[in-house]
């Protein structure tokens, strides 16, 4: 039968690298905590799955690598090797040369260069304390190749060989496929009488001569599981007829007992236990060289598994189910809720008076179906945050500040890809933070603190969103500074009357981040204004509350699903159109004479005091039956990057909560538009992305601008100024 | 009546060769991440064969083959362990928890079958 | 028109060496397209416009939850816009990865074409692309232009969109 490994390898992947996290995330705690038995378990845990697994799969790099890191590991559990500062530096490498070699392998990359350093430090680590070599077994002399043999095995199973799963009858069984001949006598000397007899204890034994070409390790081989009380004595009796070669001549004279017990291991094992003799097993009869992780598996009080990440894993049964065919399945009951609405639409129009009451009951059910189907998906954030550990932690040391990181609700769930998308931007927040938030101990001595800092991860579902706080104990954000650079780059004007928020909110301006600012820590040529687009993308928003000398809070809050998106449903023209609910305002029906012209081509309104610009849909888009009734009723005001915009509808339709369907899975990505849905009545609706109408919206009105300085070069001028 | 079998790993690849290869053994498989997943699924059945790693969180190989002998209708049931040829004690120690045999990794499908013909024919 | 029975009927006649066609109407013209590539033959439905693209892309369309743009040939091809009747049907092909319709007047029948009938396209001029075209068939006393549905439809279309 041919297995092929290969298809197990995906699983393998997955798995090495949720180990390695708990590997990393408990390293950290260990460094922090200095010697910690469960710590140390978790860790060789992890390499040892590992190992276990890329041994078997045949991932070599992999399993030579973790090899030595679980000698060493090993040996720390056994208090060999004390866990120092440099050693946990050294094991936080490996685990990211790890990292990289298994994902070399999975991408069948070129494997990371430091893996030749890391391996042989590890291996230095580990010899260095080591008071015997690890010993290599000895391969025990096969004979040679024999013709047949005739062998007498006196086979003698304990009293106890039934509690040990063991069925002496497979073996005779077994014996016989191997001989040419075979015959066995029953001895039945031990046996009780019937009113004495336990049913559940061996009192048969068997005396066995069987000629075969089967060498003695083969004979051996059947009775490798038996314990060492009923290993069973084998005897060559007969010479191999024709067998002269020199291995042989030794066996001249009187026959030579070969009767070794067989137990494989005891060549390896001589005299471990203290009691060799005890059998039974039973509990306590080998507690005393328990290594240490059964000790603490059964001593330890459930308790302690209430800190730290490790226990977040539980012991929750889980299914490993295929991301595509789990999208395909949620895909589907986004129909189904669809088809549902479509079956109540046609019914209202049939039966305008009349409720069904089944069709009531059906809604809900499938409406319940979507909503678990859509939680599926979700993962607990506490990954992420764990990555965020490691990144503090070296920041801290290469910035030469003292940091302590805390996560709270870690546990808190949100969507898969909501979750592998907030990755980044929480990176560079949390970069920030160590770098810009928090100061040096002198600085926070000097300012009265203590000369460690905090940044603090904190995640929580609130109102069907799902929030991420970075909060530091810092110096906080400078409001005069951030206003002088923003004046200075042109973002606001001196007249602008801006709130404490609003002034923060300007480092998220394209354009804030400066060279002067930009260090080797968070510049790395990214703003935050990437991480607020990022955050947007994903249909989040961010915002800052500080307080100068005393630290800084970013709250990210997201969507828990990016499969669904409440959205203002409107209708324009002849299509119906889907607002993303996030970025609408209000909506409002401006006076006969709120809108106003500017040079002809742009529109305004003014919204209390506020000028907001008006952006015509079916201009922007292009729509081809521009047939809508020019009559401006209605207005949504919608919101993106801190900015006002009016966009103008013909109709509101309602809000609803739709599936989105991305328009690239057939088509291509659309400028302004951030996907498409199926409506009730089966018509595709798109969605629009404000922050790409907007853009269209600028472009265009840029191009006016500038076919107009060329006529008109002073508002060009005051343009550029602004 | 189809043999039944209870794999027992917390790791999902191992996990799923073992099974994969006893499925192809005809086999039924009962699938435990760890000894207590593993205990609390076989509550009330009984199985042909039990193959159980050593090294498990929450509950370790040792205790759950311990735990599985208190049980009367695993009394008899042959239980394979699986170690690595670093785990010279733990395999005595399983020897004496009542393992009936064991499987040293790495291991392909073929050795594992191999093993499990000895003690399920 | 069931997609089930054109498939099989494909199937059967493909050891005969040549190809099947479906042949569809634009105007006064005949064309084919591998039969092979034709998904399923659809009645006209809504189609919501995109903004931004070519106008022959008449919009997307909802394929059993799906959403699939749809390309009307007519446009396509320059050839002056028809009104949409009870004939009009959209073509659901695949290209690539990708699942298409095309908006053709009418679609008229299945066609054999063995690989001796093939005949190559004339040079009509140097104003007329025809790089999408394989070549013309000749059925009964008409002829048809061949289409090869991954030139006409595939980068081509996209990259023109942007």
């Amino acid at each position: 039968m041919e297995i092929d490994l290969n298809r197990f390898r995906a699983a393998f992947y997955e798995e090495a690298v949720e180990h390695l996290e708990s590997m990393e995330a408990a390293l950290l705690q260990l460094e922090n905590s200095g010697e910690d038995r469960e710590l140390l378990n978790t860790i060789f845990r992890a390499a040892h799955s590992i190992k276990g697994a890329s041994s078997t799969f045949g991932i070599d790099q992999v399993a030579r690598f973790t090899h030595v890191l679980e000698n060493l590991l090993d040996r720390m559990r056994e208090g060999e090797v004390l866990p120092t500062a440099e050693l946990c530096e050294l094991l936080l490498k490996a685990t990211d040369v790890l990292a990289g070699l298994i994902q070399a392998e999975k991408n069948q990359t070129e494997i990371p260069e430091q893996v030749e350093s890391v391996f042989h430090a590890l291996q230095q680590y580990s010899s260095e304390c080591a008071p015997s070599q690890h010993s290599t077994h000895p391969v025990p002399a096969i004979d040679p190749a024999a013709s047949c043999q005739t062998w007498h095995i006196r086979f003698q199973p304990s009293p106890t060989f039934f509690h040990f799963g063991q069925n002496p009858l497979f073996m005779l069984d077994e014996l016989q496929k191997l001989s040419q001949s075979f015959h066995s006598v029953a001895n039945l000397s031990k046996l009780p009488s019937l009113s004495r007899l336990d049913p559940e204890s061996c009192c048969m034994g068997w005396d066995i001569e069987l000629t075969t070409s089967s060498p003695k390790h083969v004979i051996q081989d059947v009775f490798m599981f038996v314990d060492d009380d009923s290993s069973p004595a084998i005897e060559l009796i007969s010479h191999p007829e024709t067998k002269t070669d020199d291995g042989i001549s030794t066996q001249s004279g009187p026959p030579i007992r070969v009767s070794e017990p067989v137990s494989s291991d005891s060549i390896t094992q001589p005299e471990t236990r203290p009691s060799s003799g005890n059998t039974n097993g039973g509990p306590g009869a080998s507690g005393e060289r328990r290594s240490g992780d059964d000790r603490r598996s059964e001593n330890s009080p459930p308790t302690k598994e209430s800190s730290g990440p490790t226990s977040a894993a539980g012991s929750h049964e889980t299914v490993r189910v295929d991301r595509e065919r789990l999208d395909k399945m949620i895909n589907q009951i986004g129909e189904l809720v669809i088809g549902t609405s479509m079956v109540e639409q046609d019914w209202q129009r049939f039966h305008p008076d009349m409720e069904s009451s089944a069709l009531v009951q059906l809604g809900k059910i499938v409406r319940d179906l979507q909503e678990m189907s859509l939680s599926l998906r979700m993962v607990p954030i506490a990954a992420t945050f764990q990555k965020m550990a490691r990144i503090v932690r070296d920041l801290s040391h290469r910035l030469g500040k003292q940091v302590r990181f805390e996560t709270e609700g870690e546990e808190t769930e949100l969507d898969k890809t909501v979750v592998d998308q907030i990755g980044d931007p929480l990176l560079h927040m949390v970069r920030n933070s160590v770098d810009h938030g928090i100061e040096t101990p002198e600085e926070r001595a000097a300012a009265g603190k203590s000369p460690e800092g905090v940044v603090c991860l904190r995640a929580y579902h609130q109102g069907g969103n799902f929030i991420i706080e970075i909060e530091d104990d810092g110096k906080g954000l400078d409001r005069d500074r951030i206003l002088r650079k923003a004046i200075e780059r042109g973002i606001v004007s001196e007249s602008d009357n801006l709130s404490d928020e609003d002034i923060f909110g300007l480092i998220f301006s394209a354009g804030f981040s400066t060279a002067e600012q930009v260090t080797d820590v968070s510049g790395r040529g990214v703003g935050m204004d990437v991480v607020r687009r990022n955050v947007e993308a994903l249909q989040g928003s961010i915002s800052i509350r500080s307080v100068k000398g005393k630290g800084c809070r970013m709250i990210v809050r997201l969507p828990l699903t990016l499969a669904i998106l409440d959205g203002l449903l409107v209708r324009v023209a002849s299509d119906s159109y889907v607002i993303p609910l996030l970025s609408v305002v209000e909506s409002i029906k401006p006076t006969s004479n709120g809108i106003q012209k500017v040079l002809a081509r742009g529109e305004v309104i003014t919204l209390r005091g506020e000028i907001v610009p008006l952006l015509r849909l079916d201009r922007i888009l292009n729509l081809r039956q521009s047939c809508r009734e020019n009559n401006d009723d209605l207005l949504v005001i919608v919101e993106d990057q801190g900015r006002k915009y009016s966009l103008a509808v013909d109709e509101l339709l309602g809000q609803q909560q739709v599936v989105i369907k991305n328009l690239e899975a057939n088509f291509q990505k659309v400028p302004g538009v951030a996907g498409a849905t199926i409506l009730g009545d089966g018509r595709v609706a798109l969605i629009l992305d404000i922050n790409g109408l907007c853009g269209l919206a600028t472009r265009s009105s840029a191009a006016a601008d500038h076919s107009l300085s060329a006529d008109q070069p002073i508002i060009a001028a005051e343009h550029h100024a602004v | 009546m189809s043999k039944m079998a209870l794999v027992v790993d917390d790791s999902a690849s191992m996990r799923q060769m073992v099974s994969y290869t006893l499925q192809s053994a005809g086999f039924e498989v009962i699938e435990g991440s760890d000894g207590k997943d593993a205990l609390g699924k076989v509550s009330g059945k009984s199985v042909n064969l039990v193959v159980t790693d050593l090294n498990m969180p929450v509950m370790d190989g040792i205790t759950l083959i311990r735990e599985l002998r208190k049980i009367s209708s695993f009394k008899f049931t042959p239980i394979l362990m699986l170690t690595t040829e670093s785990q010279d004690a733990k395999k005595q120690e399983g020897k004496s928890a009542g393992a009936t045999g064991w499987m040293v990794k790495p291991f392909n499908p073929e050795q594992l079958l191999q093993v499990v013909s000895k003690v399920v024919p | 028109m069931s997609t089930a029975t054109l498939s099989t009927s494909a199937l059967s006649d493909m050891t005969e060496g040549g190809s099947q066609f479906l042949t569809f109407q634009l105007a006064e013209e005949l064309f084919g397209i591998d039969i092979l590539r034709v998904q399923e033959i659809k009645g006209l439905t809504h189609l919501t416009q995109i903004p931004n693209v070519p106008p022959y892309i008449r919009g997307v369309m909802n394929l059993r939850g799906t959403v699939v743009p749809v390309v009307d040939l007519r446009h396509r091809f320059s050839m002056p816009a028809a009104t949409y009747n009870q004939f009009t049907v959209i073509i659901i092909v695949t290209v690539g990865q990708k699942v298409m319709g095309l908006v053709v007047d009418a679609v008229s029948d299945v066609l054999n074409v063995g690989d001796a009938e093939l005949e190559q396209l004339p040079d009509l001029g140097c104003d007329i692309d025809t790089s999408f075209i394989t070549g013309m068939a000749k059925s009964s006393d008409r002829l048809i232009t061949l289409l090869d549905i991954d030139r006409l439809l595939g980068n081509h279309v996209t990259a023109q969109t942007v």
